[in-house]
């Protein structure tokens, strides 16, 4: 996916964490809300997490359920999916190359 | 906290969208006063950023009822019309309160009301923006004509009601098709002859020479235009002719003048060299018709509003940018060769340099509107300062160009790919123009004046946002009431 479709703006963490919380699993918001401060630490206000996730459903990265019920649930779409690994697989490219010049470093040191 | 309410911050797309599921979520879960900052955030951001899409897909019922685009350019307009009537009665407030000797609030009230007309223009367009030259032309005349009555002196406002006046009959003319653009260029300039030899007439009872060589001027121009239009010559042809008529009759008034200085070598040498560079780089012949040419012509003028190649318009600005610094360079060169003890370049300079200023912000600005307000403002405040200075005036533009200009920071703060939200913006753009008005205060040594502007600055930050909250409850009310 081109960098230009993945731009979230001031969202980008949020969406991250959205996409992260929908793995394998649908929730609404309040439910994403719970699960990413468990699984990150990262208290989400209400007005940021719909703004990311309206983002995210434009983008066609995530979609609503069909549901009965007032709470909304979402799911990732296959799209999501694939955006989400880029999006993993770059950080971890940028966190191993941090670690490995902190080990370097670590090592030249006396 | 009941945060409910805060829903009707969002646009009514968006509330279509996400409205019961995002109550649903704040009726289980009581807000907090960060999770109302943080939907107030969010509610900034769906307006600055539309995050739903209001056609296509799956519409609802309810989506069949979006706002058009007519209405939020009268909304648009109508807000900014109630934002300068409360601002300027501010104004006039703290000008009658404290400064009641120097009524300098009329001056933000003039200028104010120029920036309605043009933003008027835009919002009603009538016969290519014709309405909205007519307006500004009342609005600015008007204005010119007072200042010119209360500091007296030599009558000068009557060349911009004149001139101005003509440039308006013949834009009126186009405008309402009843005419050609050669037809009108030659309207203009008949009327014009008229205005240099019957103006003076009327004001000091005299003809002035140098007046009818202008007059003969601009009928070389007509000249030039008809050699294009009926004869097919090449537009370096017309130049030429362009520069052997006014070069003719530039020495002339020179040959005929009290000065005793060779003064058209000058202009002479300066626009030959740019002459000689239009020969060089013709490397080939434009073939289409002199009527196609105004064709052309025409259409540039009535579609400037409209998106042109962007590569194009930034390759002509590029040249624009390379010609002012070469000429500043050559007209730079001739000022100190010249060992006058005015430094007269810079005069052509600065005049360009504004020009050239208006064209960046019309090519480069990223939205059209925000653009058209910095050149406005630009060229709207050297023509104010030269006001002053001609009239010997005690810095009066300082008021409108200070409040023209923080509006449209206002307006450029929208704009900035900055990753906060626009109260933040406006909140920073308060206080950094207020230390700035702060220290101007203390670099001029005047009595204390600095806040003045601040508390007004602030008073207006406060407003504006307190109308953004208003309009949308309003909206979010009659949504409830559909």
């Amino acid at each position: 996916m081109a960098a230009s479709q993945f731009d979230l703006g001031r969202f980008s963490e949020p969406a991250l964490l959205i996409l992260i919380s929908l793995v394998g699993v649908e929730r609404h918001g309040y439910a994403m809300m719970e699960d990413i401060a468990a699984f990150s630490g990262v208290t989400m206000g209400p007005g940021t997490l719909y703004g990311a996730l309206a983002r995210l459903e434009k983008q066609r990265l995530i979609e609503a359920v069909p549901s009965n019920h007032r709470r909304q649930p979402y799911r990732l779409t296959p799209e999501g999916q694939r955006a989400l690994e880029r999006q993993l697989d770059a950080i971890h490219s940028v966190t191993s190359a941090g670690m490995k010049r902190l080990r370097e470093a670590n090592q030249e040191r006396p | 906290m009941n945060a409910s309410w805060m829903l009707h911050l969002y646009p009514r797309a968006w509330r279509e969208r996400y409205e019961d599921e995002f109550r649903a979520m704040l009726d289980g879960h009581p807000a907090t006063p960060s999770d109302m900052l943080d939907i107030l955030s969010g509610a900034v951001d769906a307006h600055l950023r539309p995050q739903v899409e209001t056609s296509g897909g799956d519409p609802s019922p309810r989506d069949s009822r979006p706002t058009s685009p007519v209405q939020g350019r009268l909304a648009f307009f109508f807000a900014h019309v109630a934002f300068f009537m409360i601002l300027n009665a501010v104004l006039f407030i703290i000008n009658g309160l404290f400064t009641r000797d120097t009524w300098w609030a009329w001056y933000s009230l003039w200028g104010t009301a120029m920036v309605l007309v043009i933003h008027g223009g835009i919002t009603f367009p009538w016969r290519s923006y014709f309405g909205a030259h007519l307006a500004l032309y009342g609005v600015l005349n008007t204005g010119l004509v007072v200042i010119n009555v209360n500091n007296g002196g030599p009558a000068w406002s009557v060349w911009t009601v004149v001139t101005l006046g003509v440039l308006l009959v013949t834009h009126g003319l186009l405008a309402f098709g009843r005419i050609s653009l050669f037809r009108a260029h030659m309207l203009a300039t008949a009327l014009a002859t008229l205005e240099l030899l019957v103006v003076p007439l009327i004001v000091d009872d005299t003809v002035i020479t140098s007046l009818v060589l202008n007059a003969a001027q601009l009928w070389v121009l007509v000249l030039a235009h008809w050699l294009v239009r009926f004869h097919r010559v090449s537009l370096f042809t017309a130049h030429l002719v362009t520069f052997i008529g006014m070069g003719t009759l530039l020495a002339f008034s020179n040959a005929i003048d009290d000065s005793g200085v060779l003064w058209v070598q000058y202009p002479l040498v300066a626009w030959g060299i740019l002459l000689a560079a239009h020969a060089v780089l013709t490397t080939r012949r434009d073939r289409s018709t002199g009527s196609e040419r105004a064709s052309m012509m025409l259409g540039d003028l009535g579609a400037r509003a409209k998106e042109s190649p962007r590569k194009s318009r930034r390759r002509v600005l590029g040249f624009h940018a390379g010609s002012f610094v070469l000429g500043s360079i050559i007209l730079v060169v001739l000022d100190l060769m010249d060992q006058a003890s005015v430094w007269w370049a810079g005069w052509p300079i600065g005049v360009w340099l504004v020009v050239l200023a208006m064209h960046a912000g019309w090519v480069l600005m990223p939205r059209y509107l925000v653009g058209a307000h910095l050149v406005g403002w630009v060229a709207g405040s050297a023509a104010l300062i030269q006001i002053d200075v001609i009239t010997g005036g005690d810095r009066w533009w300082q008021w409108p160009v200070l409040w023209w200009g923080v509006i449209v920071a206002l307006h450029l703060g929208t704009i900035l790919p900055v990753r906060t939200t626009a109260l933040g913006m406006h909140i920073a753009g308060a206080i950094a123009l207020s230390v700035a008005l702060f220290f101007a205060n203390e670099w001029t040594g005047d009595p204390t004046w600095w806040w003045y502007p601040v508390a007004a600055i602030a008073f207006s930050v406060l407003m504006h946002f307190g109308w953004m909250l208003e309009r949308q409850m309003a909206r979010g009310g009659s949504a409830a009431r559909r």
